[in-house]
């Protein structure tokens, strides 16, 4: 569904999944998606989501420039 | 520096009445996934007076087709076809999909998408449940690495209701 251009970055993936915490009981699911970052996702508006991932598009536009990548390259 | 102003390119769309569900990533993130992407994903209606809005709304946007240094602007005989248009606007990059997951259309996920309130705009968005089940469909590498935060934020969210 996604052109080949887009990058959907799943924010938690890239956590790892500690063994053990003194936290307490762990907060990721049996895919290591962290929950808390799911419900903190849930309690924000839809307006509020959008401007996250505006927020994200204008800096990688803003790496992007600052390394004179060509428009439309996500590399 | 290209500035992305979602907020303006729903506002255009909307107030050309331009019939369309918003897909992908940005979907997801609206359904509340925490995801995020680089482009906006519009699965518009293959219909004359929505292609003539369609493109009122690509012009006001200045959409041009991405990566082609002629900077052409999309025309109605263009936005007739299925086919996946990706533009770059003066609110961000877009991508105009006449079609989706091998050829479903607008009227194909109308009854799977929801309306939501974005930035005092009503827009559709397509259902997390549906997007899951397309992100499946398709199985590219991309899409199975996303599947598991959309399966966690949709249970979570049926947790709560």
């Amino acid at each position: 569904m996604l052109s080949s251009r887009t990058m959907a970055v799943p924010l938690s993936t890239s956590l790892p999944v500690p063994a053990t915490t003194d936290a307490g009981k762990l907060d990721y699911d049996e895919n290591g998606v962290d929950l808390s970052l799911v419900r903190y996702s849930l309690s924000l508006t839809p307006t509020q989501r959008l401007k996250a991932v505006e927020n994200f598009m204008n800096a990688m536009a803003s790496v992007r420039t600052a390394t004179q990548l060509p428009a439309g390259s996500t590399k | 520096m290209a500035v992305f102003d979602l907020g303006r390119l729903l506002l255009v769309l909307s107030e050309e009445q331009v019939e369309f569900i918003i897909v992908g990533g940005v979907a997801a993130a609206l359904q509340g996934a925490p995801v995020l992407t680089q482009d906006v994903d519009i699965l518009y209606r293959i219909e004359d007076g929505n292609l003539d809005r369609l493109e009122r709304a690509l012009s006001r946007l200045h959409a041009v087709a991405r990566g082609d240094s002629r900077n052409l602007p999309f025309g109605k005989s263009h936005l007739m076809t299925t086919g996946h248009k990706l533009a770059t606007t003066d609110a961000g990059a877009l991508d105009v999909l006449g079609s989706i997951n091998d050829g479903l259309l607008y009227d194909d996920l109308i009854g799977s998408s929801d309306v939501l309130e974005v930035t005092d705009q009503r827009v559709r968005v397509l259902s997390l449940r549906r997007l899951v089940e397309l992100k499946r469909a398709l199985a590219r590498p991309k899409d199975i690495a996303m599947l598991p935060v959309l399966e966690a934020t949709l249970r979570e969210r049926e947790r709560e209701d």
